[in-house]
């Protein structure tokens, strides 16, 4: 699977929603279930799923399937870098 | 069986709202943010036969919400109530302000912290009558005093082991409260790995998601405890699961199990049994082997075993199948099967067992001996003992009876099983590469070997460049893997009779109707080459009971004692049909 459609599917199960909603303009205003608590079973399930913590002022930037993915792309780089 | 959190929210939503079962409530009072464990928590309890309905509480709210009377908590009558607890928010001075507490302060905000407990106990009991869970508290980071907190006079470390211990005696003081030892998860996984500080000061949730599974399954075996979910007997299997090798073939000296060296492994699992079985869980044995190889074992290695044979209630030793005899266990010591766990190495066995037998518990068994007396403990089926005293008596009545039931005839139709194991049989004919293991199969195999004949790999090799002989191998696939080479037939051609040399199997692969396809496929190969008759004789030695009606079984006739022939010079005896495939190679020529 590609990070693509591994963060899609984290966002599908954790969001409770079905997988064809999660579009790549999926955000917390499309999408009506995602409010904190859910955000919070979706960033516990990225973080396991990438093997990465998120800083806990990046927690409440990552509502959107835009922001996770630029933001797990960013860490895959520069943990790549390291 | 390690579950990551992402696979228990894929579960919960298969699973759904509504699933079948018990219906189980739970309110879950907290002082830290906790409703992410919520999927964890409920497919642990589905998976155990409970509906569940999962309620949280206000957010470190406990006695407003608890005591409210025109409250939600009131409305409702709920099964079991978490009273989760933070160091954090119930204690703050021991992790912050530890420095400026004097021993007398600690003591007496101890005894607060544990009266505090007593009173939400009380108030979650003021209208119905729930189990409760209290927890243990963790000391999230290092000590104040970091490596000098062990020497103190008065350590943190000291005043939390004596909190914790604090709480758990007033646990005790009342009636179905339990204790969820969320310091012992901790320890288990390692706080840097339980803690999310981040998560923490975003949200105040405190755990990573792997520590949210750890306490989430804690959780859920804390209640199968208080609910009896446990298991009061195992049934266990001897070969590869209580000792290291098969004891018909390697003997009793060399089976691997000891206080030292490789076989403490096994050891530590007998251990772990040993334990179970002073507990009031009984132990019973269903074991594909001679009953005099098993007792020789057992005495032999007295002082390499914690088990001795006395200790299993009941023993099934024999050729018969497993579910047949965990059928009987259970009718002898009157028990049901749901209450009954197996534990196997063997795949097919376990497979067999859980389609037969569906109700008994039969888990994985870990790979590699080294796991198992850590999966044992793992099993949360034997919490708590709900043994009665009138099962207790029973058990021992066997004990002093040393009744070892006699195993009965298999009776009900296998086919459908053996269908599914997907076997695939080759059959070689003079296979040269094979003669090393061959030879090592003679020296090997004492059980399913009608003749017991010793050959060197010389002796093999002789017989396949003979052209008077014919000396045929094969191997075993199934679904769960490669089972290798596991018998040998060599048979001597003379006036178009083929007399028998040799015919001898592993014992692994007994009970699946391997040599009824392989003699029907020899025959057929001999058949061709103008062969009328084949003859064999069974010599009876001290282990080979279990070949002792093999012939007759497989359609020969009887001659003489001991001695059968078969004519096949019209119809050729049975083809199972439930191989998916049989091949010969080399292919014959026809």
């Amino acid at each position: 699977m590609s990070t693509e459609e591994r963060i899609k599917s984290i966002m599908a199960d954790s969001l409770e929603v079905d997988r064809t909603l999660i579009k790549d303009n999926a955000s917390i205003y499309t999408i009506a279930q995602w409010d904190s608590l859910q955000h919070l079973r979706l960033v516990m399930a990225l973080q396991e799923e990438f093997g990465m913590r998120f800083g806990d002022r990046e927690i409440p930037d990552l509502v959107s399937f835009a922001a996770i993915q630029e933001a797990i792309t960013k860490k895959m780089k520069s943990h790549g870098k390291e | 069986m390690k579950s990551t959190y992402k696979d228990y929210l894929e579960l919960a939503r298969q699973i759904g709202e509504t699933p079948r079962g018990t219906p189980l409530s739970l309110a879950v009072f907290r002082s830290c943010t906790l409703e992410p464990i919520e999927p964890v928590v409920r497919v642990e309890l589905v998976s155990e036969g409970f509906a569940p309905t999962i309620r949280f509480f206000g957010y470190n709210i406990f006695e407003q919400e608890l005591l409210d009377p025109a409250g939600e908590y009131g409305k409702g009558a709920y099964d079991v109530v978490l009273l989760f607890a933070t160091l954090q928010e119930f204690f703050p001075e021991l992790i912050y302000d530890f420095h400026n507490i004097t021993p007398l302060e600690l003591e007496k905000k101890t005894q607060e912290v544990v009266h505090r407990m007593e009173q939400l106990v009380a108030a979650a009991r003021r209208t119905s009558q729930p189990r409760i869970i209290l927890t243990t508290f963790d000391h999230p980071g290092r000590w104040y005093y970091g490596i000098l907190d062990a020497q103190r006079d008065y350590s943190q470390k000291e005043a939390l082991v004596h909190l914790n211990r604090s709480i758990a005696a007033a646990a005790s003081r009342h009636k179905e409260v339990y204790m969820l030892d969320v310091q012992d998860i901790a320890s288990r996984i390692g706080k840097k790995r339980f803690y999310d500080w981040n998560m923490y000061y975003h949200s105040s949730l405190p755990f990573s998601s792997e520590g949210l599974v750890e306490i989430g399954k804690e959780i859920a075996r804390v209640m199968f405890a208080a609910y009896g979910k446990t298991k009061k007997c195992i049934v266990l299997d001897l070969d590869n699961t209580l000792w290291g090798g098969v004891v018909g073939e390697e003997g009793p000296d060399r089976v691997i199990v000891g206080p030292t060296g490789p076989g403490r492994a096994y050891y530590d699992f007998q251990l772990q049994l040993k334990h179970l079985s002073s507990k009031g869980i009984v132990l019973a044995m269903a074991s594909k082997n001679n009953p005099e190889d098993v007792k020789e074992a057992f005495l032999k290695r007295k002082d390499d075993m914690p088990l001795a044979l006395e200790d299993f209630v009941i023993t099934k030793i024999g050729w018969g199948l497993k579910p047949q005899s965990i059928q009987e266990i259970a009718q002898e010591l009157d028990i049901g099967l749901d209450s009954m766990v197996f534990l196997d190495d063997s795949p097919v066995e376990r497979e067999l067992m859980r389609e037969r037998v569906p109700e008994v518990y039969t888990p994985e068994l870990p790979e590699g001996a080294g796991e198992y007396a850590a999966f044992l403990q793992e099993l949360h089926v034997f919490e708590k003992n709900i043994y009665s005293q009138e099962d207790l008596k029973k058990v021992r009545i066997y004990q002093d009876q040393g009744k070892r039931a006699s195993l009965k005839q298999e009776s009900a139709s296998l086919e459908d099983f053996w269908r599914t194991l997907d076997m695939r049989l080759t059959i070689f004919v003079n296979e040269k590469m094979q003669i090393p293991r061959l030879a090592q199969m003679t020296q090997k195999t004492n059980q399913f070997n009608l003749t017991t004949k010793k050959y060197s790999e010389a002796d093999i090799t002789r017989r396949m460049e003979d052209p008077k002989w014919q000396v045929f191998s094969w191997s075993v696939q199934d679904k769960f893997g490669d089972n290798g080479v596991v018998g040998l037939l060599i048979v001597k051609i003379q006036d178009k009779k083929a007399s028998i040399d040799m015919f001898l199997q592993s014992c692994r692969v007994i009970g699946r109707t391997i040599e009824q396809a392989v003699i029907s496929k020899v025959a057929l190969y001999l058949q061709e080459q103008g062969v009328t008759l084949i003859t064999g004789e069974y010599i009876p030695t001290a282990k080979n009971a279990v070949v002792k009606d093999l012939y007759p079984h497989l359609g020969f006739t009887k001659q003489a004692e001991n001695v059968y022939a078969l004519n096949i010079e019209g119809a050729l005896p049975f083809l199972p049909p439930w191989f998916q495939t049989i091949h010969m190679t080399p292919q014959q020529a026809v």
